[in-house]
């Protein structure tokens, strides 16, 4: 098991950090750059709650389902 | 009894990738919006469509199969699929394309699953930045 709170402790001080520096001087690289650095973020934090097989099987099934119930809705009566 | 055809059934879904873009996104912010929070529509979009043209590499052909995709990528990775046990599933032509990608929870275990997860790759997402 990976120490995740360590890593999301760190990656915290990398988000904050840039987007201080983000608010200085905007950029559309600065930008690029903060999004990735908070999507690591996020990917730390999501992935922290374990158990990725059961997290991805019912998020494939929820797509699916809310997938296949838009075509339902849509058919015609 | 009225026949609906599965090419009705896909266009019912999403006729373009347009609409399957803002398909996911509405599937990404009820479900998963911890995820995804605040990025703008449009920086999620762009998201959502490299997750589409990773789709389309596979061949898949149903828009349920393409959502559900990229949402595993938003999940575990973006780059979950190179992760070599579950890159042989998807690529398994022993059976039909979109049915691979939901049999990788019945022939992949926890550990590849982990594996998938501990790959990420910034980069994915954001290939442009120096």
């Amino acid at each position: 098991m990976e120490n995740y709170e360590e890593k999301i402790a760190k990656q915290q001080t990398v988000v904050k950090e840039l987007a201080d520096e983000y608010k200085k001087t905007p950029s559309p690289e600065l930008e690029l750059k903060l999004n990735r650095e908070t999507d690591l973020l996020r990917h730390l934090t999501n992935a922290s709650a374990g158990d990725p097989k059961k997290r991805s099987h019912e998020t494939a099934e929820v797509a699916r389902t809310v997938a296949l119930s838009r075509a339902i809705q849509q058919m015609p009566k | 009894m009225l026949v609906i055809r599965q090419e009705q059934i896909q266009n019912f879904i999403a006729q373009n990738d347009d609409d399957l873009v803002r398909l996911i996104r509405q599937i990404m912010r009820e479900c998963c919006p911890g995820r995804v929070e605040n990025y703008t529509d449009k920086t999620l979009d762009g998201m959502i469509r490299l997750g589409l043209e990773k789709a389309k590499k596979h061949n898949f052909a149903k828009a349920e199969t393409i959502a559900a995709y990229v949402t595993v990528m938003f999940e575990i990775a973006p780059n979950f699929d190179e992760q070599p046990l579950i890159k042989q599933v998807l690529e398994d032509n022993n059976y039909i394309v979109d049915d691979r990608f939901f049999q990788l929870w019945q022939r992949v275990d926890e550990k590849v699953w982990q594996e998938a997860e501990q790959s990420y790759d910034a980069k994915m997402w954001f290939p442009n930045v120096k």
